[in-house]
């Protein structure tokens, strides 16, 4: 929840510091990867992006159970900034993942599990925020939202044991080693600031995403207020006032 | 449970005097066998790799229309504000809908399933047996999850179209396995995996009508 006080200049900063230092971390701090070379550096953005995506899922849907409860729209606006966010950063994955298999696995995309399994939950994030594209009045928006959110996120843990079943039953081409088996303490360091980043992002962009909609429903109410305040007029047939062309 | 019935037989009713349901679903289910048959036109041994998944394909696209019709429906001259004036929970409603949801899905099933056994071949006996509980679990999941999303969409500006892309989604577990388990039965591989697909459709199958019961008020509400 973003709180009145958050020290949000603060914050930045710090993940400004921080980000520079994941940076210097994956490409300069930590060693190049013998067998796959630089490529191997994706992984640092690529597997904490993931992360902190899965993450997102959960407050997504804790927000969305939180507003039915509390029909609090702050909660409504928490949802809205961590799917959004979550959405980025599952896409950030979607689009390291590719880039990175190419040269090592000599193939763009492969239907492992964890792949299919981010890419089912990407779907799910849009399901999500396309329901609350296409509908305009701000109460019916969050409840139908968080429907939708609550029912998406109650999707994932089957979604997650189904593709791992199927993927045992047919065998994917090899992958050799396993990313995260016998990280060298530097890499380890790297991937640990890289973590960190994202995490301190995705608070960041949170917040500011949603003090964004707080600010756009302000204008909402305002917008509408001005409107029953020139129907009321004409009503009384005082002369119209001019009108926004929406 | 008198109210259940009564949604229930409101639903059918209706279905049997208009009929706009069950026929849309049942010819285009139709219509995607054929268009699976032209665009992979499979061989004997391929057919029966290919079927499981163009049994499921049918019934996924043709439900959702029947399903967006179904939804459509109900906004047509405000039906759905007659049913929630109604003294009734709004849970009940959903698994009202639901039901007659899942009968009108079935209904064009006994004509869409015969018709694929024809087409593709297939021995009609063994899937009978074995693919009739799978064909019950997979349709009520879909028709659960569809029911309460097809409500969410008519609510939106987008109306019927934006079902598929919250649907589909939530759906490909459950197709997943429901294609699976199906391809498991027609080639006869025994029941070592076939348990734990079979496991994932009831499990998405109680989740989906659970969850659904109890948050259907939520979409209604004004």
């Amino acid at each position: 929840m973003p709180a009145r006080r958050f020290p949000l200049r603060l914050l930045i900063a710090v993940t400004g510091i921080v980000v520079a230092l994941a940076l210097y971390g994956a490409f300069l701090y930590a060693p190049t990867e013998k067998t796959m070379g630089t490529i191997q550096r994706i992984f640092y953005f690529h597997v904490s992006a993931g992360m902190i995506g899965l993450v997102a899922f959960l407050a997504v849907f804790a927000g969305c159970v939180a507003y039915l409860a509390k029909r609090d729209a702050r909660w409504d606006r928490f949802a809205e900034a961590t799917a959004e966010v979550g959405l980025l950063f599952t896409t950030i994955v979607l689009i390291t993942g590719p880039i990175w298999a190419k040269p090592v696995w000599g193939i763009w995309w492969t239907w492992d599990a964890r792949l299919t399994s981010t890419l089912v939950l990407w779907f799910i994030y849009w399901a999500y925020l396309l329901i609350r594209a296409y509908v305009a009045r701000p109460s019916r928006r969050a409840a139908l939202s968080s429907v939708v959110g609550i029912i998406g996120a109650l999707d994932v843990p089957i979604v997650y044991f189904s593709i791992r079943w199927w993927r045992t039953q047919h065998p994917a081409p090899v992958i050799g080693g396993g990313e995260g088996s016998g990280l060298a303490p530097p890499m380890f360091h790297a991937f640990l600031a890289a973590i960190v980043a994202y995490a301190l992002l995705f608070v960041v962009l949170g917040t500011l995403r949603a003090r964004l909609a707080e600010a756009e429903e302000g204008v909402d109410a305002l917008a509408r207020a001005v409107r029953e305040a020139t129907e009321d007029d004409a009503a009384r047939g005082a002369p119209a006032r001019e009108r926004s062309s929406s | 449970m008198g109210a259940l019935w009564a949604i229930v037989a409101r639903e059918l009713r209706g279905e049997l005097r208009a009929r706009e349901i069950v026929p849309i679903i049942l010819v285009f289910g139709m219509l995607v066998l054929v268009i699976m048959n032209f665009a992979f036109e499979p061989t004997r041994e391929e057919s029966e790799l290919l079927a499981p998944g163009v049994l499921w394909a049918a019934v996924a696209f043709s439900g959702m229309l029947g399903l967006s019709r179904a939804s459509a429906l109900d906004e047509e001259n405000a039906a759905i504000d007659g049913l929630v004036a109604a003294p009734i929970d709004r849970g009940v409603l959903y698994l009202g809908k639901t039901a007659a949801n899942f009968a009108f899905l079935l209904a064009a099933e006994c004509v869409v399933v015969p018709t694929f056994l024809l087409l593709y071949n297939i021995a009609a006996a063994r899937l009978l047996v074995g693919v009739l509980p799978i064909l019950l679990l997979g349709t009520l999941g879909f028709v659960a999850a569809g029911t309460i999303f097809a409500a969410v969409a008519a609510n939106s500006r987008m109306r019927e179209l934006l079902l598929p892309v919250l649907l589909v989604p939530i759906a490909i577990p459950l197709l997943l396995a429901a294609v699976e388990a199906t391809g498991i039965v027609l080639r006869d591989e025994g029941t070592r995996y076939l348990r734990s697909w079979v496991r994932i459709l009831a499990v998405f199958d109680v989740v989906t009508l659970v969850a659904s019961y109890l948050l259907f008020e939520y979409v209604l509400e004004d």
